[in-house]
């Protein structure tokens, strides 16, 4: 790990954002919606950071809210440090804006209906060159042709329409528009989920050369678990709009220290017919985020608060707090005390208490 | 042995503008009782027209079973070939939906978003059986629960938007399962779900399977899904059955070289050390494939005689796949 992979790139304190809703039977109560609810982490220059949960935790709202297409609750921080100035996101300017779009972009899960079908391949990737008024001309042209080379498509196909294409093709088309202005940050909402195996698996590796090449950094949305830790080189799980956990990829995987993302690998399936048999699972769904449970959101569903019925977990929120390292962060009150398996762990699941309660 | 289900040479053609889409060309396979065939393959392989040719829903006018047979033995042991049937006719409504049914790729479309879940599986046990209302109501709700649905006596008064996906998906089985159905066809059931309800979904399936002795064919583009739940396995590839046999043998030693790049395409492990080796090039159009074998325009391995179409090669225990490589043809 080089110098430059330790520097920050973004540094978010206390995201929030809470959608008006109606509910109820009727639809008449009105409440609010904690899409995303405190989420805090950094994000260094060059790494990938992956982030996991099940459907509705606030992945994307997270991603959306940093590149502002969504606006956060006030008192949301999130600095983006660039070349020589820090920016809050959260704050920004509308000229600020316009030049975060420049060192921002997004990739999305839909190839299919991410590009216009009705602009050429070619003016679908200048375009965000055009509104920023970057180039022009011939140069627009070469460059146009160029960004398609990097992305492993011909240069005549910038001439055709994307309904001529393929899903992962079209994804190539959607990443070389997003690496047009050169940004620094991509988050990839979901870039491979659509998309076969093998399709799949020529899309990442591209998104890995990519960022040597650019030295980009990536915020990468995924639920499949084989995907996010072969590409990530730390990883956020979250649960009903919070970080649970937040790790290097080693440390997710391996010394898990959260009981959700124990159960989260657990569901993990392999390629291997006799592998663990023995499977955790996670039962019930994922509960509203209208009526978030009291305390740790995960109680509910967590197998250590069945067996011991702690009343800190009901009463108390847990922060996160280190655990095993300084970089491994764990939002549960009772994480020092469990044992808890990882992927290729060896052994058994230990339940519940190893060294006693915590005072 | 005396299949549950027996396909032949099964051909189904969709006749459009742009020419004829072999969609499925020339497959047969097998499934028997209280076993689970999984069919894996990439998109647009043929999958599910492969399971809509058996529930005779093949889109009218342009899609047609062109010839092949599908033998289905029913309780008494009598074998009738399905595909010569007419899709709407007495004989095919008493099967379909009763002793074969099917989970489709699409829960949300299958389930009416304006009855309550209740009153469509109460509905589909009064059709399908001699239950009385009230009989059919209590089944509804057992159903229910067996596929873990909590307070399922409440949920039935609940209308399919007012579920979550993978209780959604959960109905949707529980629908399925109404008829005790002696073969069910599951396709994609749980590829919109999140891995946590992905894997109760695959444990209730295979638990109900083995519970009820029913055949299951599980379709499915992913080869964890195969892993955990399929007995033994057909691969496709653009319409043909490329490799077969027990789970084992197709996952730890396929010898098609499709199967192979799928099972190399796969992230394992931790990260991007090791490049991935994904199969190269896309899979050509369905309306012109290539001459021989299917996948000659992207196999590493290919050989001159790959342009003539290659015959099954023969292993133990009924593994087999369709390669020039190999030279133990039956
Ligand atoms: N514009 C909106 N108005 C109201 N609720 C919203 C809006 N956008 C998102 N939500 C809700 O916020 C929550 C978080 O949504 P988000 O899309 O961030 O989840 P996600 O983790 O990306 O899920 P998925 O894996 O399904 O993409 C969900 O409950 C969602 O229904
Ligand atoms: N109504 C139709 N008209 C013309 N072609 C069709 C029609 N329905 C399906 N096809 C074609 O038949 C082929 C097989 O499709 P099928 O839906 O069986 O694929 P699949 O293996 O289920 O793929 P997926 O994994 O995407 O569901 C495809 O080439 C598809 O384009
Ligand atoms: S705080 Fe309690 S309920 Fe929450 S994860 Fe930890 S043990 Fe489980
Ligand atoms: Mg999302
Ligand atoms: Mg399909």
């Amino acid at each position: 790990m080089n110098d430059k992979e330790d520097q920050i790139l973004l540094e978010v304190e206390n995201l929030r954002k809470y959608f008006a809703v109606k509910h109820g039977v009727l639809r008449r109560k009105k409440g609010w919606l904690k899409a995303v609810d405190g989420v805090s982490f950094e994000l260094f220059r060059g790494e990938t950071l992956g982030l996991v949960g099940e459907s509705g935790c606030g992945k994307s709202t997270t991603g959306r809210i940093i590149l502002r297409l969504i606006k956060p609750e006030p008192n949301s921080q999130i600095f983006f440090h660039d070349n020589d100035k820090v920016i809050d996101i959260a704050k920004a300017t509308p000229q600020e804006l316009k030049y975060l779009r420049t060192r921002m972009q997004i990739i999305f899960q839909d190839p299919y209906s991410s590009l216009n079908p009705w602009m050429k391949i070619g003016e679908i990737i200048a375009e965000p060159l055009l509104i920023h008024k970057i180039m022009v001309g011939k140069e627009l042209t070469n460059k146009v042709h160029s960004l398609l080379e990097m992305v492993g498509l011909d240069a005549s196909y910038a001439m055709r329409y994307p309904h001529e294409f393929s899903g992962g093709q079209r994804q190539r088309i959607g990443i070389a528009r997003a690496l047009a202005l050169n940004p620094t940050l991509v988050v990839c909402d979901e870039p491979v989920s659509s998309l076969d195996v093998s399709v799949q698996a020529q899309v990442i590796n591209l998104l890995v050369d990519l960022q040597e090449r650019l030295h980009l950094s990536y915020i990468f949305i995924a639920h499949d678990l084989g995907v996010v830790r072969y590409i990530s080189r730390r990883v956020a799980v979250m649960y009903l709009g919070r970080i649970v956990e937040i790790g290097s990829t080693e440390e997710i995987f391996h010394n898990p220290a959260h009981p959700y993302t124990e159960a989260l690998l657990s569901s993990m399936l392999s390629t291997d017919p006799d592998s663990s048999k023995e499977r955790l699972q996670l039962e019930g769904d994922v509960p509203s985020p209208i009526n978030v449970p009291s305390g740790c959101p995960f109680h509910p569903r967590c197998r250590y608060y069945q067996q011991n019925k702690w009343p800190e977990c009901v009463s108390d929120i847990p922060t996160p707090t280190s655990i095993y390292s300084d970089t491994h962060k764990v939002s549960c009150h009772f994480a020092p005390n469990l044992n808890l398996c990882g992927v290729e762990t060896e052994g058994t699941v230990k339940i519940g208490v190893k060294n006693g309660f915590n005072t | 042995m005396e299949h549950l289900l027996e396909i032949d040479q099964l051909k189904t053609y969709y006749f459009t503008d742009c020419g004829i889409v072999k969609a499925v060309d020339g497959v047969s396979f097998s499934v028997e009782k209280g076993q689970c065939l999984g069919i894996v393959g990439e998109s647009g392989c043929g999958k599910s027209q492969t399971a809509l040719s058996i529930m005779g829903l093949v889109s009218k006018p342009q899609g047609r079973i062109v010839s092949g047979k599908i033998l289905y033995r029913d309780k008494k042991g009598h074998i009738t070939d399905l595909a010569t049937l007419s899709p709407n006719g007495y004989e095919y409504r008493s099967i379909r939906g009763k002793e074969i049914a099917m989970i489709f790729q699409e829960p949300i479309s299958s389930l009416s978003p304006v009855y309550t879940i209740g009153d469509q599986i109460v509905e589909a046990l009064i059709e399908h059986t001699t239950l009385s209302k009230k009989e059919a109501t209590h089944r509804a709700v057992e159903l229910l629960k067996t596929v873990g649905i909590p307070a399922a006596e409440e949920r039935i008064h609940d209308y399919p938007h007012q579920l979550s996906g993978g209780m959604c998906q959960r109905a949707m089985i529980a629908m399925a399962l109404s008829c005790e159905p002696r073969l069910l066809i599951a396709d994609e059931p749980t590829t919109a779900l999140d891995v946590t309800i992905q894997l109760q979904i695959l444990r209730l399936l295979k638990e109900l399977q083995e519970r009820l002795s029913m055949g299951l064919m599980m379709i499915t583009h992913d080869l964890g899904v195969i892993a955990e739940i399929a007995d033994y396995v057909i691969v496709m590839y653009l319409g043909k059955v490329v490799e077969k046999g027990p789970v084992r043998k197709i996952l730890r030693e396929p010898k098609h070289p499709y199967t192979q790049g799928l099972l190399q395409s796969r992230p394992s492990g931790t990260a991007g050390k090791v490049r991935l080796n994904p199969i190269r090039g896309v899979v050509p159009s369905a309306i012109d494939p290539p001459a021989g074998c299917p996948f000659s325009t992207r196999c590493p391995k290919v050989l001159d005689k790959c342009s003539a179409f290659p015959p099954f090669a023969l292993w133990e225990e009924g593994h087999a796949a369709a390669c020039w490589l190999y030279e133990n043809f039956m």
